[in-house]
């Protein structure tokens, strides 16, 4: 076999265990990295779009939020799943971005929700998106291919969305006689726990149409969610080929 | 070193719980607000606080009206879109326990009618001990929030002795305030270790250089290998299963369940006797140096009782006029201006009467609490209720509103 | 063309290197300064975390009162004038102190400060999550709290004039650091770098745009609001670090095993690193 050309004349590391041992340690240190950077690009991002829905217990409805947080939450583990699945066959960009968004999600509740505004934990609990991202990036191992994880993986990561939290939330949609009117008690937790900066009708939540056909439109919004999970994860694989084309990119310097 | 380290942590925490626990708030937010909309918008009376001191658990009740100015600024969305009986403290220092206007119970959202009153009633439960400002407020969806009056309440007690008692209507009894997080926490647990064995499955072999040189050398296809997917398979049917089995669990548990309630309502005003008098102004000016404002005003009787001025309030400031009306012993007196409300001639108006009277407030609370502002303010108007009584108390509130001018100096008052 | 080192080390759990053995070539990423720079990083936010702990209910409720001028506007001030001295005193050492031996850099210390490099890069992130998703969802807690006040407000002077501008002081020296001591930065300016540096700079910026629409119009404290997309944007310019992980990679290779980076890319051609070209043009 042709023997790559020289890049220098001499390599800085002289024996293969050196060099096992140096390429570890990038592994450690890159590792570390990107546990403080997926924490803070993933978490930054639901904030400005779910994040309202992961705040609150009485914003965690059976329409926006089950279908709005998937679809948008989607488009950073893609982006990042194509990076590290086309340059290093990596497949666990999904999963690490999801533990990281939800240890970032914890310290924050604890330490500011509660720790500073004293909100109880058991009102601004976040969302677990950990079973979803499982799903895309088990299923890119066992398809080897990008386009049947965004249709399988996709229509999983809307559905594991939906059964990995519904009964969390389940828990606070028992009712309750609040003085004549009937509440879930996530509603009573909005009423008691007082947000002077965050009145009732400013909650974007399922308030019925005419036409939710009688009944919770939670199939309804998990069937959209898994069809645009589908196509926003394919969509966000092109930013992700942006960026790795990025690589050969070096401009003059002026 | 671990004991070293658990007695740092334990100080740091202690630090921690004194800070969080031992706070003293002060008033807040609403002197940012412009002035104009602030005179001209709500307008509070009759607050009450049933007491200034509270133990946790402690209950606290604030009651009162207020009054929607028929002349709403118009550059504003007005509360006959929605509004919300919100209250003014720093957060869940207080929780809310009741609150209703006119009697509808206040969890919902409600259209309110401008030129109405409204009577609410606010029962708050002590929470976390401290010193608040606390005030009644009202949301106005696409305004933002008009506080009411506040004043100073203490909590005092053990912060831990906090409870939040509910009683579903399948008859489970529990504490809201930290009822389910058990499970919560159970569940979150699980998953972050579901995720720590896959990661960990990687993470375990050489990670990215040899992989990056085998993909960069066009064999990235044998990087994964068969162990790669049985194990993806298994976590995958792992994932599914736990998801499934924690959704059946959970619905077999709670079999009876409501969705996120929401109510939005149209309530409508007091049915107030209308108020027999009516007011012209002549010319509304503030003049600046003596931090007063001087109204001359064309007043009519149209009742058949003779009236005096009593007060003039206005974002919350109280202006009375001391021969007529004296301040009710616990209301907040930073609000009430010690230079009253003086009224020229100040003889009672008789049935039938019009008259020209010329009526000064002066305060220093104009300028501290930004009202004066006005001059930076692109609306100058001012808005505020009179307040009229006959002999017998009997009381009449007019709505007031006029475009102010500022003077920069003391002229003569019949001159403009 | 992988070499004969390579093809042996993929796949094989058992033979990952045991990390009790040190030296200077295998931890060529100082952990010393990564756990010191973090470490100032932290006492930097935490310290502020505190300080809110302290003084947010008790004298930030109302920008008005002489409580907010005391505690709040001149910690505002001080730290303005700390990250200017900050700025000047880094960045003016870093450029100052540059080498001038780019031309003829052994290969041993070409790793060195590479692993410098690394380090900074380090040091930076772990203060971009402190700002973006620790003050930035702490902003939640307070906004969705209380009276919105004025555009300074507790969690707003550690957000944006603290917690950003210290992530923006550590990126740019990283950025001069690698482009006065890495001959390729030297020569050419990485793009995706450049994206993970200006992206995350320019949120500052798009807290005038936050602050005007929030006088104006944007009354309700909703944080799904579209006048908060701007920070996304420059949220997803974080991946620019994706890129540069890539030539990282490349560089790294180069500098281990001594040989070029080689791509077979589609039709079967292989190609080599273009960033070798540029090193030349550094000296």
């Amino acid at each position: 076999m042709t023997a790559a050309p020289r890049a220098r004349s001499q390599p800085a590391i002289s024996s293969p265990e050196e060099l096992a041992r140096a390429y570890r340690w990038f592994d450690l240190v890159v590792a570390a990295l990107l546990f403080f950077l997926f924490m803070a690009l993933y978490h930054v991002i639901t904030i400005l779009t779910v994040g309202d829905w992961d705040f609150w217990s009485d914003w965690k409805d059976s329409r926006w939020w089950l279908s709005f947080t998937p679809i948008v939450q989607i488009a950073m583990p893609s982006a990042i799943t194509y990076i590290f699945w086309s340059k290093f066959r990596l497949p666990f960009a999904a999963t690490f971005l999801t533990l990281c968004l939800v240890s970032a999600e914890w310290i924050n509740r604890i330490a500011n929700m509660h720790g500073w505004a004293y909100f109880p934990l058991n009102f601004v609990w976040p969302a677990t998106l950990i079973p979803c991202g499982l799903a895309l990036d088990t299923t890119l191992v066992l398809t080897d291919s990008f386009l049947f994880t965004a249709i399988i993986g996709g229509m999983l990561w809307a559905v594991l969305f939906y059964l990995a939290n519904w009964p969390l939330i389940t828990h606070f949609l028992l009712p309750v006689n609040a003085n004549g009117v009937l509440m879930s008690l996530a509603d009573l937790q909005g009423f008691h726990y007082i947000r002077t900066g965050t009145p009732e009708y400013i909650r974007i939540i399922n308030r019925g149409t005419l036409r939710t056909f009688g009944q919770d439109p939670i199939y309804l919004s998990i069937a959209f969610a898994g069809f645009m999970s589908m196509v926003v994860y394919m969509l966000f694989l092109g930013l992700g080929w942006i960026f790795t084309r990025s690589q050969f990119s070096w401009l003059k310097r002026l | 070193m671990g004991a070293r380290f658990k007695r740092i942590a334990t100080a740091v925490l202690a630090v921690l719980f004194v800070l969080r626990f031992a706070t003293e708030a002060l008033a807040h937010g609403e002197r940012a607000q412009e002035p104009s909309l602030r005179l001209s918008t709500i307008q509070w009376y009759d607050t009450r606080w049933s007491t200034d001191h509270v133990a946790v658990n402690g209950e606290l009740t604030v009651s009162g009206r207020f009054h929607i100015m028929a002349n709403w600024p118009l550059e504003i969305p007005s509360p006959a879109g929605l509004t919300f009986l919100n209250v003014g403290v720093p957060g869940p220092v207080f929780i809310r326990t009741a609150t209703s206007i006119n009697g509808v119970n206040g969890v919902s959202s409600m259209s309110l009618a401008l030129g109405q009153d409204y009577e609410y009633r606010i029962v708050l439960k002590g929470r976390v001990p401290g010193r608040y400002h606390v005030h009644p407020m009202l949301d106005v969806r696409d305004t933002g929030p008009i506080l009411g009056p506040g004043k100073w309440v203490s909590i005092e007690g053990d912060p831990a002795a906090f409870s939040d008692p509910v009683v579903t209507l399948t008859g489970q009894h529990l504490d809201l305030s930290h009822y389910g997080l058990g499970a919560i926490v159970g569940w979150h647990v699980v998953w972050i270790a579901v995720a720590l064995l896959w990661l960990g499955y990687w993470l375990r072999k050489p990670l990215l250089m040899p992989r990056y040189e085998a993909v960069q050398a066009g064999e990235g296809d044998r990087l994964i290998t068969r162990a790669d997917r049985i194990a993806a398979a298994v976590l995958l049917a792992i994932t599914v299963i736990v998801a499934v089995g924690e959704t059946a669990y959970t619905n077999m548990a709670f079999p009876v369940t409501v969705p996120l309630q929401s109510n939005q309502t149209m309530v409508p005003g007091l049915d107030l006797p209308p108020a027999r008098v009516t007011l012209k102004a002549e010319q509304v000016r503030y003049l600046v140096p003596g931090r007063t404002v001087q109204f001359r005003l064309r007043v009519t009787n149209q009742g058949s009782k003779p009236i005096r001025f009593g007060e003039f309030t206005t974002a919350n400031l109280r202006f009375l006029n001391n021969a007529v009306v004296a301040p009710e012993p616990d209301y907040p007196s930073e609000l009430i201006a010690p230079a009253g409300l003086v009224v020229q001639p100040d003889e009672p108006i008789s049935p039938g009467e019009t008259r020209e009277v010329y009526i000064e407030a002066t305060s220093t609370v104009w300028e501290t609490d930004r009202l004066t502002a006005l001059m930076s303010d692109p609306t100058n108007r001012i808005g505020g209720l009179f307040i009229f009584y006959t002999t017998d108390r009997e009381r009449s509130l007019v709505e007031f509103s006029s475009a102010i001018v500022p003077a920069f100096a003391e002229q003569a008052r019949s001159s403009g | 063309m992988a070499t004969a080192l390579n093809r042996a080390r993929v796949g094989a759990a058992s033979q990952a290197p045991p990390l009790a053995t040190h030296s200077d070539e295998s931890h060529w990423i100082s952990p010393t300064l990564i756990i010191v720079g973090c470490a100032i990083v932290g006492v930097l936010m935490i310290g502020a975390r505190l300080y809110q702990q302290a003084y947010a209910w008790t004298a930030g409720l109302d920008a008005t009162s002489p409580e907010f001028q005391t505690y709040w506007m001149n910690l505002l001030f001080g730290q303005f004038a700390v990250e200017a001295l900050a700025a000047a005193g880094i960045w003016g050492y870093v450029w100052f102190s540059r080498p001038r031996d780019l031309g003829r850099l052994e290969t041993r210390e070409e790793l060195r400060r590479f692993g410098v490099f690394v380090a900074l890069v380090f040091c930076y992130v772990f203060a971009v999550y402190w700002a973006g998703s620790f003050f930035g969802e702490e902003d939640a807690s307070w906004h969705q709290t209380v009276v919105r006040d004025t555009s300074f407000t507790p969690s707003h002077i550690i957000l944006f004039y603290w917690a950003f501008p210290v992530y923006i002081i550590l990126g740019i020296t990283a950025y001069l650091y690698a482009m006065t001591r890495l001959p390729r930065f030297a020569a050419r300016h990485s793009l995706p770098w450049i994206i993970g540096v200006a992206g995350p700079f320019m949120l500052l910026p798009v807290v005038g745009l936050n602050e005007w629409a929030h006088s104006f119009w944007i009354l309700e404290e909703r944080f799904s609001a579209p006048v908060h997309w701007g920070f996304m944007i420059f949220a997803w310019s974080g991946l620019g670090l994706g890129g540069l992980l890539l030539q990282a990679c490349d560089y790294l290779h180069e500098l281990t095993t001594g040989e070029a980076q080689t791509y077979v890319v589609e039709g079967g051609e292989t190609v080599i690193d273009p960033a070798l070209d540029f090193e030349r043009e550094a000296g």
